[in-house]
């Protein structure tokens, strides 16, 4: 599945920029140039952007962000909803924004829609100031709010093309546009039912195109495969993972942790509104779970094979014919393993590294998090094997 | 793209909603086509019941406005659920997510709300008078003139304006159907009471009055729109969410604003927390509310004048100002304890009609000065009417009732009166036009802290003092000029 320009004129400026940009530029600075030329040549009118590109001795380049959030606050009357939230996004990033319900993730997505106002802070999407050009932010911004909320009277092609025509869009381009993403999703079929008629699932992908149709380089999907069949799960997901490809930057919320894990390139874990933990998958396992864990199935019962594993790794436990235990130097260790048992004649059936999953990752931060809530905080938390929690892409803001 | 385009799409597709229920069409239909031949019919049953065809007859022209006012109440309903209504359907966040202005959305659904029911009573009117003319021709000409169906057909504009600005406002700050139908009471029960009044002035045929009806509509209307552009903004329905009635907290904010004085718009977070000073409040704070409450202070001025200027035509209306010149020339015993009651009763009647600026766009507030100056002005223009000159004086010359009835005390309690007004002008205003960073509650917050210091501090010891001297040295300067 692709994400086609709809617009010839368009097309051909942008394989013209495209061109010109992977001559006249570093390989490193391709993917945030192309996406960046995806917001000028977009079909969409849009004001011109302010900061997208900075002004440097070599000429215009891309900021370095897609997404840039310093400091968030959000209060409502007595509520402090979002505290302190600090937030960078890259052009092409999919970040999942994780967290239990009442976390503040809404909140901190409607303030980088430039729905909400921040009561304290900065945000800049793709260039543009959420309080100061907050109009040009909701135009570069596809949002999939939480319901898919619809007009059930209408049909499917007039609902996106409303949405299109307020988004700026010519008719016919949001026609056009409504008909290629019915297809993809396949719904084309249905594009004569009313809304009405439609399943929750079917609702849902209305609702995900309908952040589509203008195009958008940023998107804010909030559980975006809720109440959908697996087929159209895989199907939405599949279509996340091209616009991923697209360079789209995607700012995913959801509670299906194998979702995040599949899709985002980091994942935020945002409790009582403040981020308590940030960074890749395997940084985040790392972190809260210490070192991967091996499991060691043996030909003999395991209890007789411990001697010879003395003092290469420490082992977590045993159980019949299988020894677990965690390395942080697999590439070291497990060799040296398979060596002395080998030489010791003790036969060696498999070894495997035991898949950790986001959930465990999730579940660790937030009990985590509510034991800090009744300990007093004293430093970062340890890590599951004792070790003082540490790192540097890893970044930990327990809250006070 | 332009405001305009964009409330242009927003009352397509709701247009087009509304035409496409067949719950809203069935109702509209009945009332455009049926209910007009239904008060047609029953016309002439009524002629041949009552057997007195003028008293009938005069009933026509409000049965016309009947008929165009019913499809145009169905705006009310469209209204009330505009913005609550999507938001329990939860399809408002991705339009709060277009990038529209705050004032096209709100426009968009006051006029899509406002189109298809005014279309309906346009047509029913229609409907109604060209029946009538075939049906009833002799009734016709009788009681529906030009003058009227204008009349009739503003009246109608105008109410369904008010209604429905009304209704968007409720729509945009409640968080459910139910609490907006709840709330539509308010919109509901003046307009009903409005019908009666219409009722009452076309049977009487008091078309000049209506005509101010007209007006006074439209001034509603715009005040309601102003009121519901400047209160509505994405911020506000979206935080509603976590809307709830603290009292603590509104107490709290309450008491920043009466501890320090910060223009209005200052987030009540940002205020510095120092302790209320009365030193303070005389030396620095009121100086520069006085500079903040410029606009209304002049309105209140205006006021004033404007009373000062009518007066001569209050005493028609009001038996208290027409019996005052009969009371010029007497001259009272000095009573302290009278000077003080005085005093506190004119604190009193401010802080009442400030507290019921609130609720009417502050045009109590308007009315204490006035009436203040309106019952001088009668007073005086009685005087000149009685052969009294503003250059001489005598027992007779308005000059000699200003300087012995009005100034002595008049220098205090009038300023005091003028910025009392001015405190609940703004007061009635705070729900209007909230400035950029406050809510509409944290701006009334604001003018009731601002009004509650000013009137604690300044206006009860004006009014208070002002009593005094009126007992002490008016009577006296009376005792003097009239003996």
């Amino acid at each position: 599945m692709s994400i086609p320009l709809v617009d010839a004129h368009y097309t051909t400026l942008r394989c013209y920029k495209v061109a010109s940009i992977l001559q006249s530029s570093t390989p490193v600075d391709h993917t945030r140039r192309l996406v960046y030329l995806d917001i000028e040549t977009s079909p969409v009118r849009r004001a011109p952007c302010a900061m997208p590109y900075h002004r440097t001795p070599f000429g215009f380049q891309p900021a370095s962000s897609m997404i840039e959030a310093s400091n968030l606050h959000k209060v409502f009357g007595a509520f402090h909803a979002v505290r302190g939230v600090s937030l960078t996004i890259d052009p092409g990033e999919v970040v999942a924004l994780l967290g239990p319900n009442g976390a503040g993730k809404t909140t901190t997505v409607r303030m980088l829609g430039a729905i909400l106002r921040p009561s304290d802070g900065y945000a800049r999407v793709a260039g543009y100031d959420v309080v100061e050009q907050a109009r040009e932010v909701r135009r570069v911004v596809g949002l999939l709010t939480e319901f898919p909320g619809l007009y059930l009277r209408m049909r499917p092609q007039e609902y996106l093309c409303f949405f299109g025509a307020l988004q700026g869009m010519a008719a016919s381009d949001s026609a056009r546009r409504a008909e290629q993403l019915l297809r993809q999703f396949g719904l084309w079929e249905a594009r004569d039912k009313r809304l009405d008629s439609f399943s929750k699932g079917m609702k849902q992908k209305v609702a995900l195109i309908r952040a589509l149709i203008h195009d958008p380089p940023v998107l804010y999907l909030d559980e975006p495969t809720t109440a959908m069949d697996p087929h159209s799960a895989r199907q939405v997901r599949d279509a996340m993972l091209e616009l991923r490809a697209a360079r789209r930057t995607i700012l995913l919320t959801t509670h299906n942790l194998t979702e995040a894990e599949e899709l985002a390139d980091r994942i935020v874990i945002i409790r009582h509104g403040a981020i308590v933990a940030e960074g890749t998958f395997a940084e985040l396992t790392r972190q809260f779970l210490g070192a991967p864990r091996w499991e060691l199935r043996l030909g003999i019962p395991a209890q007789r094979a411990t001697a010879v594993l003395d003092g290469l790794a420490p082992i977590e436990r045993i159980d019949g014919e299988c020894v677990y235990y965690h390395t942080d130097d697999a590439r070291h260790v497990n060799p040296q393993i398979v060596a002395r048992l080998a030489d010791a004649g003790i036969p060696i059936i498999a070894l495997n590294e035991l898949p950790r999953r986001l959930e465990d990752v999730y579940l660790e931060i937030v009990a985590g998090n509510d034991r800090a809530d009744t300990i007093p905080f004293a430093g970062r938390p340890a890590r599951r094997d004792g070790a003082p929690a540490t790192g540097e892409a890893v970044t930990l803001n327990a809250e006070r | 793209m332009s405001g305009a385009s964009a409330i242009r799409i927003i009352v397509r597709r709701e247009v087009s909603d509304t035409l496409t229920d067949w719950r809203i069409l069935v109702p509209i239909f009945i009332l455009t086509f049926i209910l007009p031949q239904l008060l047609i019919a029953a016309s002439s049953v009524a002629i041949d019941f009552v057997g007195d065809r003028g008293s009938v007859i005069r009933l026509i022209p409000f049965a016309m406005l009947l008929v165009g006012f019913i499809p145009a109440s169905f705006s009310l309903i469209t209204a009330l659920e505009s913005f609550v209504g999507e938001r329990e359907r939860n399809s408002l966040e991705a339009l709060l997510a277009m990038p529209l202005s705050d004032n096209a959305l709100y426009l968009g659904k006051l006029f899509s709300a406002l189109i298809p029911p005014l279309m309906s009573s346009l047509l029913a009117m229609t409907i109604f008078g060209i029946s009538l003319r075939i049906r009833e021709p002799d009734l016709f000409f009788e009681g529906l003139t030009f003058e009227y169906l204008v009349v009739v057909l503003l009246l109608i504009l105008m109410k369904s304006v008010v209604m429905v600005a009304g209704a968007v406002i409720i729509s945009s700050h409640t968080t459910s159907i139910r609490a907006a139908n709840l709330l539509a009471s308010f919109v509901l029960l003046p307009t009903a009471a409005t019908i009666q009044l219409e009722a009452l002035l076309i049977i009487a045929r008091r078309w000049d009055v209506l005509w101010l009806a007209v007006v006074l509509l439209l001034v509603i209307a715009a005040v309601l729109t102003r009121t519901g552009m400047g209160a509505f903004n994405r911020e506000e329905i979206l935080s509603r969410e976590h809307e709830q009635l603290n009292l603590r907290h509104i107490a709290q904010t309450f008491m920043t604003f009466v501890r320090e004085y910060r223009p209005a718009g200052t987030p009540p977070e940002t205020y510095a927390g120092t302790p209320f000073s009365l030193r303070q409040f005389y030396r620095h704070d009121l100086p520069a509310l006085l500079r903040d409450y410029r606009l209304p202070l002049l309105v209140a001025l205006l006021a004033a004048v404007a009373g000062a200027l009518c007066g001569p035509f209050l005493g028609g209306f009001f038996d208290r100002i027409g019996q005052s010149p009969g009371r010029v020339g007497i001259t009272p015993e000095p009573d302290l304890a009278l000077g003080i009651l005085t005093g506190i009763a004119n604190s009193a009647r401010l802080l009442i009609t400030a507290l019921l600026a609130t609720f009417t766009f502050g045009i109590f507030s308007l009315m204490v000065p006035f009436f203040a100056f309106g019952g001088i002005g009668y007073v005086a223009g009685a005087l000149m009417a009685g052969g009294g000159d503003w250059l001489t004086l005598g027992s007779n010359s308005p000059l000699q009732f200003v300087i012995g009835y009005v100034l002595p005390h008049g220098l205090i309690e009038l300023p005091a009166a003028i910025l009392g007004a001015a405190l609940g002008i703004r007061i009635g205003a705070a729900v209007m036009a909230p400035p950029k960073g406050f809510t509409v509650g944290q701006n009334l917050l604001w003018s009731l802290a601002q009004f509650g210091k000013v009137w604690l501090f300044v206006i009860l010891p004006m009014f208070l003092l002002a009593g005094i001297v009126q007992q002490l040295i008016t009577t006296r300067i009376l005792a003097a000029l009239y003996g």
